[in-house]
């Protein structure tokens, strides 16, 4: 059965060229890139050129990319990492209460800790707060943190401004960029980031790997979370060749694409919200479509539960806007952090677009929602919070 | 299959791709040999109400002659309420000639779709169970098919039929109170105003899991309240079939009900065979299903 995929944010299909390129570091070119004999130089150089792709597509030196397992493993070492060194009272470090919960519960990890850690203020928008933030950093500010895109509503944070702040005040600025790589230009010199997380499969790459980069300038302030044969200082481990070499084939690709993508996804959204408004009476969008990448949909279905849309849908894959892992169907805490009515965001739900889906699929996809969430709406009789 | 242990709950999953590996899956979960005794809910439906005479009534596809009313459960929950009743008589039949105490559980939700306009709610939902002296025709047919009664069907202390959801909402709201009291919940100001308040338990992981918002009692928080229910029956031994949609709050409940009321020897299998407009065995399976244990 085919499966109408609109759900690009969780993940991504391994592109064809990534997997050709992959296959041989899986066969014959099987070599520790740690070793010294040639099928270790060979795995070393492919790593190598893979770290150059990756800067390539954020504009940083090759020297500066640490690979590593995720943006969820970049996100702590780079989090945890600046509040292991030279860790004295007073210290704080601000959180943005609508990233990925691999920065959140860093957060709450580092407050368990007896740290001061801060809670940055979004606007309806989604964006940072810039004046809030200008008023409550200060010199024991540790590290402030964002997404650059957030991945349920799509916004986009104004990080060069961040940057500028905290670099006022001598604070590090870490961006997670896992939503944001292959969908927004990100050139992290000019941008002023100190840290950088991206992740491949949310490229068209490999699950299981990723990259941090890291200013080399700031590089001494940030210590390793995970210790070892010190492949990279501040990750060890045995680097994964054949999908490091994957991410970096990805990379190639994204950067490539960018633009092309950009604009054929603007249409994808127009037509994805044509067909919405056409067949959902009330329909709603959550946040703000000129401050967000188009990739990313996020709608009120008024009167219809997410939860029971995206469980009945048989062949379109969405989420939805309800946040399941607090085990009582809770509405969604970057909606709810940016003012949506817990009631909108349980009947919401996320469409992800991808240039490669082709017009006829997505309009047959948000045709098959809306016909489902019709039918769900024609048995709401009130706010229908969960079945038990 | 996955496998973890959360504080004194050991917790294991798998999927499941047919009516067949569902049933190897709960045998080797709950094996009929030796298990003394054992709790199956199945057969959960919704009360929808019915346009004709303004009163709630079952939402089960085989009870309703009207086609509108069909049409409105197919869309919402399918054949899961009939399909989970009548595997659920049959899993009773194996384990029953294999000397094992079972009874089934009818767990009613008798809110989610009740009118809020009109008559109170309240008053529906009392209508309607006041008038539940025998189980829908379809399920009477079913267990009396089978060889057996009424009397297999565990009662609450509530009613003699059914557990209802709005009850086990309002005795998990009194019971939170005292836990609070107690300091084995948690009531905390929430950000959104100073009015609001949750309550939340804190698991062995160290994470915050909510059971009641803003006033509002969870799924995760009446099914605390059921499984209590259950072992306060003497039962030690449950098996759920949940609709898919609910199943991560009431893996949420069950896995909390053994943390927080010290159920020692309680086991608990969830299974989640569609409840999303599935309308044959083949659209069920091909979702794929969850079977969770839980083990106290």
């Amino acid at each position: 059965m085919k499966v109408i995929y609109l759900d690009g944010c969780a993940t991504t299909r391994v592109d064809d060229e990534v997997v050709d390129a992959m296959l041989p570091f899986l066969r014959e070119e099987f070599g520790n890139p740690s070793s010294p004999h040639m099928l270790g130089k060979r795995a070393r150089r492919a790593v190598d050129e893979a770290a150059a792709s990756v800067a390539r597509l954020i504009g940083a030196d090759p020297e500066d990319v640490v690979f590593t397992s995720g943006a969820t493993e970049g996100n702590n070492i780079a989090l945890l990492g600046v509040f292991g060194h030279d860790e004295r009272a007073p210290v704080n470090g601000f959180f943005c209460p609508i990233d990925h919960k691999s920065s959140l519960a860093v957060g709450q990890a580092l407050a368990a800790r007896g740290l001061d850690a801060r809670t940055a203020r979004v606007r309806p928008s989604g964006q940072v707060d810039l004046d809030d933030l200008a008023a409550r950093l200060d010199p024991y500010t540790r590290v402030v943190t964002a997404a650059w895109v957030n991945s349920e509503i799509g916004v986009v944070q104004p990080v060069a401004a961040m940057a500028g702040l905290c670099a006022a005040v001598g604070s590090l600025l870490h961006v997670d960029a896992a939503q944001a790589a292959g969908r927004i230009p990100i050139r992290v010199r000019e941008a002023g980031a100190d840290t950088l997380s991206l992740s491949a499969h949310k490229i068209h790459g490999p699950k299981g790997v990723g990259a941090l980069y890291v200013r080399p300038e700031i590089r001494h302030r940030l210590r390793p979370v995970m210790y070892g044969g010190g492949q990279h200082a501040l990750r060890s481990g045995t680097i994964p060749t054949h999908l490091v070499v994957g991410m970096g084939k990805a990379c190639e690709l994204a950067a490539a694409r960018l633009d092309a993508e950009w604009r054929r996804v603007r249409e994808l959204r127009a037509t994805a919200l044509g067909v919405l408004a056409a067949g959902v009476p009330g329909l709603r969008v959550n946040g703000d479509p000129d401050a967000s990448v188009p990739h990313v949909l996020n709608v009120v279905l008024p009167g219809v539960r997410g939860e029971s849309l995206v469980s009945s849908l048989r062949t379109v894959a969405v989420s939805t806007g309800s946040a399941c892992n607090s085990g009582s169907q809770e509405p969604s805490y970057v909606l709810t952090a940016i003012g949506v009515p817990a009631e909108d965001a349980n009947c919401s739900v996320r469409i992800c677009l991808d240039a490669g889906i082709s017009f006829a699929d997505l309009a047959l996809g948000v045709e098959l929602l809306v016909e489902r969430a019709r039918a769900l709406a024609g048995v709401t009789t009130a706010a229908t919070p969960a079945q038990g | 299959m996955n496998h973890t242990l959360t504080g004194q709950v050991a917790k294991s999953r798998r999927l499941v791709a047919s009516e067949q590996e569902l049933r190897q899956a709960i045998a080797r979960e709950l094996p009929a040999a030796g298990l003394g005794d054992l709790v199956v809910m199945g057969g959960h439906f919704m009360l929808f109400e019915d346009p004709s005479s303004g009163r709630l009534t079952p939402g089960v596809i085989e009870e309703q002659p009207d086609e509108t009313m069909r049409g409105r459960i197919a869309g919402r929950v399918g054949i899961f309420p009939g399909y989970t009743w009548r595997m659920s008589i049959g899993l009773l039949g194996e384990y029953a000639a294999a000397g094992a105490d079972v009874r089934l559980l009818l767990l009613i939700n008798d809110w989610q779709y009740v009118p809020t306009g009109g008559r109170p709610a309240s008053e529906l939902r009392a209508e309607f169970f006041a008038g539940l002296s025998a189980l829908p025709p379809s399920y009477e047919e079913a267990l009396r098919e089978a060889g057996l009664s009424q009397e297999s069907v565990l009662p609450s202390r509530k009613h003699p039929l059914a557990f209802p959801e709005t009850w086990l909402k309002y005795r998990f709201q009194k019971a939170a109170d005292r836990l609070v009291k107690e300091g084995r919940l948690e009531k905390r100001y929430l950000d959104s105003g100073p009015r609001d308040t949750e309550v939340a338990f804190l698991d062995g992981d160290g994470n915050y899991r909510t059971l009641i918002s803003c006033g509002v009692t969870g799924c995760a928080g009446e099914i605390t309240e059921m499984v209590s229910e259950v072992y306060r029956a003497g039962h030690r031994n449950l098996l759920i079939f949940a609709p898919g949609e609910c199943l991560m709050p009431v893996e949420t409940g069950v896995d909390i009900a053994l943390s927080l009321y010290d159920l020692p020897g309680m086991r608990v299998v969830i299974a989640d065979p569609g409840g999303s407009g599935e309308m044959s065995a083949e659209e069920i399976y091909g979702n794929l299903v969850t079977v969770s244990t839980f083990r106290r």
